[in-house]
């Protein structure tokens, strides 16, 4: 990630950040929250306080663990908030608009991502969080250990425990399909 | 076991990927962002800034004493700062707009900064320079590249939208041809001898090509637009006469501030003339409008935009030509519009930040 800041202006950084993360960004916050329209704005304050940051004349190192990390401490503040509203009310004001080649691949696009946000919901924060990285933002073992400052090992066992209580969930699902 | 690779994951993994940002959905992002990032410059240059100035020492130091970005925001061409208020805090909102009506929007007002910062180069300084005479080079050549810009923006949009592309080239011509026609009245009076200066030509050629040139593009689509079939012209002049009508009672608040505020009366006059003509125009483009004279009124709005906007310009030559202390420094970037309003009787031009219009896809 050094080519985003390495002789650029902050603007510069940001804008090439910016096309870079904002649709993986907006993945991760989508899966997290289940709403597009709270996944848009954790987007924008993503960048708006990493822009803060830069404009203080203060470097980073590696664009995307910073997004990440400032994202998901933006995740877990919009759930605090949000905490009172019942997960029927959070899942009616999803607006799912995946944008696919095809109506077929639409649907079963829609079907699919509509499985693992009903799987996340059953997971703690901690094991949505890994789900959603390895498997939404399809990021490497190595990478989601770079990103949460933890061992690969340490990432690896959790992400081991938290597919081993997903599969239970997935399992008669799939033997119904 | 769960394998890490097995069917159900790799689907879902292929379905997560296909949630993503419309290009809408970016793009109003992107401007939203571009808008915080104007009014949140950085407090300090970095990176290549630091670098560069960091070779001269005592230069960094007081640099960074300075609220650099801040501080660059009054700056004119030929001052230590000016290089970052056009090389930085400028293009932190050129850069972001998305390409077409915002950016367009965004090179019309820097285009409207240029020619303020040129007419606070003619009554700032009595006597030309060899350091004036390049900055004055630099910053014509400035204005002529941010005119293009808008011009090549207009090329982009004019097929999608062309009542849109005639509004932001009227805006362009506008703003081009009321700071030639402020020069031009300091050919009367007492401050002609300003206008004999090579710096003053200079500047003054410019205008005056750059006005040519928007004038001949600008019929041109205008001639497009009146050939539509549908109401798209009648919307435009209705548009048109709506704004110059707010414009005209701003201009009027102007004179008012600045009469409360200067004694030369004979300026304030003037503006006022000025003034009674353009609302003169602006009452006859109405009539045409209600008579479905929709050319005729389209024209009428131009010129009552063009010497109402030629007032303010008017007023800051004339008023602001006696040194007065400097207001302190922006903490925004901020550029001016041609339609901006704020109290002439100071040194710097009026100042206010960019509003860059949403891009429809």
């Amino acid at each position: 990630m050094s080519s985003f800041n390495e002789g650029h202006r902050p603007e510069t950084q940001l804008t090439a950040a910016f096309d870079s993360f904002a649709d993986a960004l907006f993945r991760h916050c989508y899966f997290r929250l289940n709403d597009r329209e709270a996944a848009k704005d954790l987007v924008q304050q993503t960048f708006m306080k990493t822009w803060d940051y830069l404009a203080q004349g203060k470097t980073i190192e590696n664009f995307r663990a910073f997004l990440y990390a400032t994202a998901h401490n933006l995740i877990i503040n919009e759930r605090k908030r949000r905490r009172a509203l019942s997960l029927e009310t959070v899942t009616e004001n999803s607006d799912w608009e995946p944008v696919a080649p095809d109506s077929t691949t639409v649907r079963e696009s829609q079907d699919a991502a509509q499985r693992l946000i009903e799987e996340l919901k059953r997971l703690n924060e901690e094991a949505a969080q890994l789900v959603t990285l390895r498997y939404v933002d399809d990021l490497a073992v190595a990478d989601i250990a770079r990103l949460l400052g933890e061992t690969e090992n340490t990432i690896a066992v959790r992400l081991h425990r938290a597919l081993k209580l997903l599969r239970t969930i997935a399992e008669p699902k799939q033997d119904h399909d | 076991m769960t394998d890490l690779n097995n069917d159900h994951w790799k689907e879902l993994t292929r379905a997560a990927q296909a949630v993503r940002l419309s290009a809408a959905e970016k793009d109003a992002l992107k401007q939203e962002l571009s808008g915080y990032l104007a009014a949140h410059p950085p407090r300090l240059p970095t990176f290549t800034f630091w670098k560069h100035f960091a070779q001269y020492g005592t230069v960094a130091a007081l640099v960074l004493t300075l609220s650099t970005a801040g501080a660059a925001e009054t700056s004119l061409p030929g001052d230590l700062l000016y290089g970052i208020k056009v090389n930085l805090n400028e293009k932190v909102v050129s850069a972001l707009a998305p390409a077409g009506k915002a950016r367009a929007n965004v090179e019309v007002a820097l285009t409207t900064r240029r020619l303020e910062e040129a007419e606070e180069i003619i009554t700032k300084n009595e006597v030309d320079s060899p350091e004036q005479e390049r900055s004055v080079t630099e910053l014509t050549e400035r204005l002529s590249r941010h005119v293009q810009a808008v011009q090549t923006e207009i090329d982009k949009i004019k097929d999608e939208d062309l009542a849109g592309a005639l509004k932001i080239g009227s805006d362009l011509e506008v703003t081009l041809s009321s700071h030639g026609e402020a020069l031009a009245l300091l050919d009367e009076g007492p401050d002609a001898e300003v206008t004999r200066r090579p710096t003053t030509a200079t500047i003054r050629q410019t205008i005056e090509r750059e006005t040519a040139t928007a004038e001949l593009r600008q019929e041109d689509l205008k001639k497009d637009l009146l050939a539509r079939a549908d109401a798209s012209a009648e919307e435009l002049a209705a548009e048109q006469i709506e704004e110059i009508s707010d414009h005209l009672t701003e201009v009027n608040k102007l004179i008012n501030t600045a009469s409360s505020t200067s004694d030369d009366s004979a300026t304030i006059a003037q503006a006022r003339e000025k003034v009674a003509a353009a609302q003169e125009l602006l009452d006859e483009a109405i009539s045409q409008a209600a008579a479905g004279q929709t050319p005729d009124a389209l024209e009428s709005t131009e010129a009552s935009a063009k010497t109402a906007a030629s007032v303010k310009s008017f007023l800051n030559l004339k008023l602001n030509s006696k040194p007065e202390p400097k207001p302190s420094a922006t903490s925004t970037v901020a550029t001016s519009t041609a339609t901006s309003t704020a109290p002439v009787a100071t040194s710097t031009p009026p100042l206010e930040l960019v509003e860059i219009e949403a891009e429809e896809n």
